[in-house]
């Protein structure tokens, strides 16, 4: 989903707990390469230059094979480290369904993890 | 940190969750005693076993020759490896495919002489990707009564007593908390250090693995004999971000520079040095950026014999992300790949230290100064066992050791005043000083200069800026990062600035020549502080004397 043609992207984050009375975390943030950037990417970018505060699992494959990134972005699962976002995008990103989220988009994802 | 703090008593504890860490937990487990799997993400998920291909060589019986192998690792290896290191590897490569074989691991045997083929290596090969292997391991892991999983856990420091391991202690961040566990023995498996350098495949597609060095600066704290960690090796690597590192493979593809112009003629090995020396020499002249063309390699051509859903998948990945390198060529640039240096270890991945093991990448001395392309599986399998059975049996045969201090348990709480500095801030510091003084070919005079800001950078340290505790504090696991970042950086640069010679990964441009003198290990060892001593060992020679 296209906003506008822009250097810049939005991307909301659901927040576990409710982080500062919301419970949606919305960012503007640049986006240049027309071939767009890696959400993990983007989370990245979020985390060392505007909230420190936002959650995620960072490490990962990097080739949609580890499934540490899996979340939910425009209402689908998919894989962070895969999934591009282009200049001009909407992006909506949840944690995984179905799983225990211990803080924003970080999920028990081990189903058979003895915790 | 917090007054909340776990206390946990086990026999064995793995530290790291890829394939060397996996192996070791359930052959600790195997031994009849406790063990617990501490693991930074959740077992294999992140870490670079995932990305792995899974070429796993071995020499096949009846074609292959072991000993021609070994002999042809150490001379790749530029006569740096220990020798009952690589006879050990070799000789047990087989038997441990077995093992990962009980495990449920599916393996992929050659049908016939024809598949797999490596290019010019005395061995054959088997093909068992990564991410079966941490999967396969994982189920089986899960099902163990007497293996205790600890995820989302950062482990800081190992306690020891006398040089004998006591346990070691951390940060629970799903808890928020800090822990201590009192141990008998402890297997670092955690992986390299690519990480040091902007540019390495250690990252792919920008996205880090977490291979920032975490065990060898535990191993260096614990007080541990590390050794040749000069030699890190570089490799062409993808540089658009978009592309993912499989890309690597395949550096058959004529390399053309901004020109157009081939500019190496004869074909190499990736790993060789001089693809990366050529490489760096037409950036460095203007003539970038440098491409890989494998748009007259048919795609049937390419997967010969390969015909493997893994493969497969990442072609399929490639499609969906409009970059298929068989329609776009592929930049390419030079990247940090695989740390050959690491914790010294025995035929049983034991340290110096008593009751600590160490496998996989972060153990040195198995892959010399330059590693074989397809090794590093192997070297995670057989060693990741061989660690874990002797821990296992190390952990039955003695008691829990008593803490020096009582204070050991204890994670110190940040009690600076000021607190000024972003992780971030050194990481970018560690960063540049990496990649212009320390990578592929070094100099004393910029090593040096190099050392003295890292040395300073350290200062910076207790200034750190550390959030409030709570849940999931990836603000926290960064101050922890940089701390090891840090040591690694530096047990790099001193390694490198101590080998004054030109030998497998390292290059130095004061140095040009490989020296006979010089067929010996760079050695450190450090405590809490930081480095402590640096100077040689012997390499361990058995059957190949240096230049033979």
């Amino acid at each position: 989903m296209r906003v506008n043609e822009s250097e810049h992207a939005s991307v909301s984050i659901k927040r576990f707990p409710v982080t500062a009375g919301e419970e949606i975390s919305r960012y503007n943030i640049p986006v240049k390469n027309i071939n767009g950037i890696a959400v993990l990417q983007a989370l990245d970018y979020i985390f060392h230059n505007v909230d420190p505060s936002i959650t995620y699992r960072r490490y990962c494959c990097g080739g949609q094979y580890c499934n540490s990134c899996l979340m939910k972005i425009n209402g689908v699962t998919k894989h962070a480290c895969k999934t591009v976002i282009r200049p001009g995008d909407t992006v909506l990103i949840e944690p995984l369904a179905g799983h225990r989220v211990i803080r924003d988009l970080v999920t028990d994802i081990d189903d058979c993890s003895n915790d | 940190m917090t007054d909340d703090h776990e206390i946990i008593k086990t026999d064995v504890v793995v530290i790291g969750s890829g394939g060397a860490g996996c192996m070791a937990a359930l052959s600790a487990s195997e031994q009849d005693v406790d063990v617990t799997l501490v693991t930074m993400g959740t077992i294999g998920r992140g870490g670079l076993t995932a990305t792995g291909m899974g070429v796993y060589l071995l020499p096949l019986p009846p074609n292959n020759d072991p000993d021609k192998f070994c002999k042809f690792i150490v001379r790749q290896g530029r006569y740096l490896n220990d020798q009952d290191l690589v006879e050990t590897l070799v000789y047990n490569s087989l038997p441990a495919v077995r093992k990962l074989e009980s495990y449920g691991v599916p393996i992929d045997w050659p049908q016939s002489d024809q598949d797999f083929p490596i290019d010019g290596i005395p061995c054959g090969s088997i093909l068992v990707p990564g991410v079966s292997i941490v999967n396969h391991l994982r189920r089986n892991i899960v099902s163990r009564a007497n293996i205790d999983i600890m995820p989302d856990c950062v482990v800081i420091d190992i306690m020891t007593n006398d040089n004998a391991i006591v346990g070691c202690k951390g940060y629970d961040m799903r808890q928020g908390r800090a822990f201590a566990i009192l141990c008998k023995s402890i297997v670092l498996a955690t992986g390299g250090l690519g990480e040091l350098w902007t540019k390495t495949s250690n990252a792919p597609m920008g996205i880090s693995t977490g291979s920032y060095g975490w065990g060898y600066s535990l191993a260096l704290g614990a007080g541990a004999e590390i050794i040749d960690m000069e030699q890190v090796q570089f490799v062409p690597i993808p540089i658009d971000p978009q592309i993912s590192r499989f890309v690597r493979y395949l550096p058959n593809g004529p390399f053309t520079n901004r020109f157009g112009i081939h500019f190496m003629g004869r074909k190499l090995d990736a790993y060789s040095k001089e693809i990366v020396l050529a490489l760096k020499q037409e950036y460095e002249e203007g003539r970038g950026p440098v491409q890989i063309s494998v748009k007259n390699i048919s795609e049937a051509n390419f997967f010969r014999g390969r015909n493997h859903p893994s493969f497969r998948r990442k072609l399929n990945m490639f499609e969906q992300l409009g970059v298929n390198p068989w329609q776009t060529p592929v930049h390419v640039g030079i990247g940090a790949h695989h740390c050959q240096g690491g914790i010294s270890i025995d035929r049983n991945g034991a340290t110096s230290v008593q009751g600590l093991y160490a496998a996989g990448e972060v153990a040195g001395g198995v892959m010399g100064a330059r590693r074989v392309g397809g090794m590093a599986f192997t070297d995670i399998i057989v060693f990741g066992e061989r660690a874990g059975i002797s821990a296992g049996m190390h952990a039955r045969q003695n008691k829990h050791l008593n803490c020096a201090s009582i204070d050991d348990l204890y994670v110190a709480s940040a009690d600076s005043k000021i607190m000024d500095v972003q992780p971030r801030e050194i990481i970018g510091l560690i960063h540049s000083e990496m990649d212009a003084n320390c990578s592929i070919v070094r100099s004393r005079q910029e090593l040096m200069e190099s050392r003295h800001r890292l040395n300073h950078a350290k200062n910076l340290l207790p200034r750190l800026i550390i959030p409030r505790q709570q849940r999931y504090c990836m603000a926290l696991c960064d101050a922890i990062k940089v701390k090891a970042m840090l040591d690694c950086a530096l047990m790099v640069v001193n390694s490198a600035i101590l080998r004054e010679e030109s030998r497998g990964c390292h290059i130095r441009r004061d140095f040009p020549e490989e020296k006979p003198v010089w067929v010996k290990h760079t050695r450190i060892r450090g405590s809490k502080t930081g480095i402590t001593e640096l100077g040689s060992k012997p390499v361990k020679i058995k059957w190949l004397e240096p230049g033979e």
